[in-house]
């Protein structure tokens, strides 16, 4: 059997021991294994535009916030903490933080060496690795991680407690609700009970968390049926044109997404002179977290989801757009309540912001399946 | 943070958020028949709380049983003593 990245837990951990227990549970914060990983810091991509730069941590977890992290995972059930990659020797006390674990009854492990989920390495079988249900990775910068492979933050340990980063996240609700959401022939294969593929690898090859593993043999003749992003957006959202604005989802984040936009002549919104009203603005943000919801919710429903932009407030219109230009639309669901959230948006063309706000919008819920809905 | 601490932090949303006048802020009042919120200004209403308090309340089923500015109160209360 191929070694997967999973198998740093131990046998115990392993797919079909723990998949019954652990995988369609309802409580969606607990987590059964922890690795703390001392390599490199995370590349965050568009997601930058959404945190507040006192919010962005550069130093290093001291070795007390280690040991707070430990008693946040005991009390969630963690039985295992790993501590992987080159820096893990940082920790001034690695043995009073060792110790401590050992006092909450909670197994540890060092790995010394790097390891990672390669992309292209030619290890190419089934992985069997669905460690998302029962782990997730704290960075050395407290950032909180799926797995080492799927390097986007769902949120700080510094800012919010390991539960509440983990019921809030719709990447780990996703991947949990993995037999609804997981796309293409990896949903289909017959393997599909005890295995998704790499979600690292599917993501650094497809940008889709959820895609099909690309790399699995089992794959190879399917791989016409793998989608990635960039992707058009046609049928993803509800809009239809002359009204649909967005062109492409390009990339996701934890509760975002950025999505381009060419602004073509003849389009709504556009004005005599060639520029766009301004109003053009909320309606891509809108249709841009369409998409997220439409792309994420791809496998669960034929129709996209169905939602109402209901208004807008703290809009900062910086620029004008105009025919021609190529913009990028970045949004973040800043905050829930039933179907109604608050979006924060981003339009920019290149590197220049043209617009930013938030908007309030309703979409309907009841599309979405919950954790648990097999 | 003491109640006291709460019941003015979470008034100071309603005056600032919402524009209501600090006379009607008492613990009975209900917050949609008599300040006339409706499921629309909920959402702000959490994101307001979220930003004050510095506390996440991001899809809690018990905002759904707030009815009264005391409720609110005691919401925020138990949430800060959970954090």
């Amino acid at each position: 059997m191929p070694e997967s990245c999973s198998q740093i837990f131990g046998s115990e951990f392993f797919h079909d021991k723990y998949h019954d227990k652990y995988m369609n549970q309802h409580r969606s914060d607990s987590l059964y294994a922890l690795e703390i990983y001392t390599g490199y810091p995370v590349d965050f991509g568009f997601s930058t535009a959404f945190i507040n730069p006192e919010n962005l941590h550069e130093n290093k977890l001291s070795d007390e916030e280690i040991c707070d992290i430990i008693k946040q995972a005991k009390a969630l059930g963690v039985q295992k903490i790993v501590f992987s990659g080159s820096e893990v020797a940082y920790f001034a006390d690695m043995q009073k933080i060792l110790l401590f674990a050992k006092s909450l009854d909670i197994d540890t492990t060092i790995l010394n060496k790097e390891y990672s989920c390669d992309a292209y390495s030619e290890e190419n079988n089934p992985v069997f690795c669905m460690r998302h249900g029962f782990s997730c990775v704290i960075t050395s910068y407290g950032y909180v991680l799926p797995c080492p492979g799927l390097q986007i933050p769902l949120g700080n340990i510094r800012f919010q407690k390991i539960s509440d980063i983990i019921k809030d996240s719709e990447i780990y609700s996703d991947l949990r609700n993995y037999k609804n959401k997981i796309k293409g022939p990896c949903g289909i294969c017959e393997k599909a009970e005890i295995c998704y593929g790499c979600r690292g690898r599917s993501y650094l090859i497809t940008g889709d968390y959820l895609a099909s593993d690309p790399i699995c043999e089992r794959n190879e003749k399917h791989k016409k049926d793998i989608i990635s992003l960039p992707l058009p957006l046609d049928g993803i959202i509800p809009q239809i044109p002359p009204m649909k604005l967005i062109d492409t989802i390009e990339i996701l984040g934890e509760r975002s997404a950025g999505c381009s936009v060419l602004i073509r002549e003849g389009m709504p919104f556009a004005e005599k002179d060639g520029s766009i009203d301004n109003v053009a603005y909320l309606e891509m943000m809108a249709q841009a977290i369409a998409a997220l919801n439409g792309f994420r919710n791809m496998e669960t429903s034929d129709t996209a989801p169905e939602g109402y932009l209901l208004g807008a407030k703290k809009l900062i219109i910086k620029s004008k757009a105009r025919i021609g230009d190529r913009l990028s639309v970045f949004v973040f669901k800043y905050a829930k309540f039933g179907g109604f959230g608050i979006v924060k948006g981003i339009v920019k063309r290149d590197n220049e912001v043209l617009a930013l706000g938030e908007i309030k919008i309703w979409h309907n819920i009841d599309q979405e399946p919950k954790v648990g809905d097999q | 943070m003491t109640e006291q601490e709460i019941i003015q932090l979470t008034n100071q949303v309603f005056e600032e958020s919402f524009e209501i006048e600090k006379e009607l802020l008492k613990p009975e009042t209900n917050i949609f028949e008599d300040l006339g919120l409706d499921s629309l200004d909920v959402v702000d209403l959490v994101v307001a709380l979220q930003e004050k308090f510095g506390v996440k309340i991001r899809n809690d089923e018990r905002i759904k049983n707030i009815r009264s500015l005391g409720d609110i109160y005691n919401f925020i209360f138990k949430l800060k003593e959970e954090h």
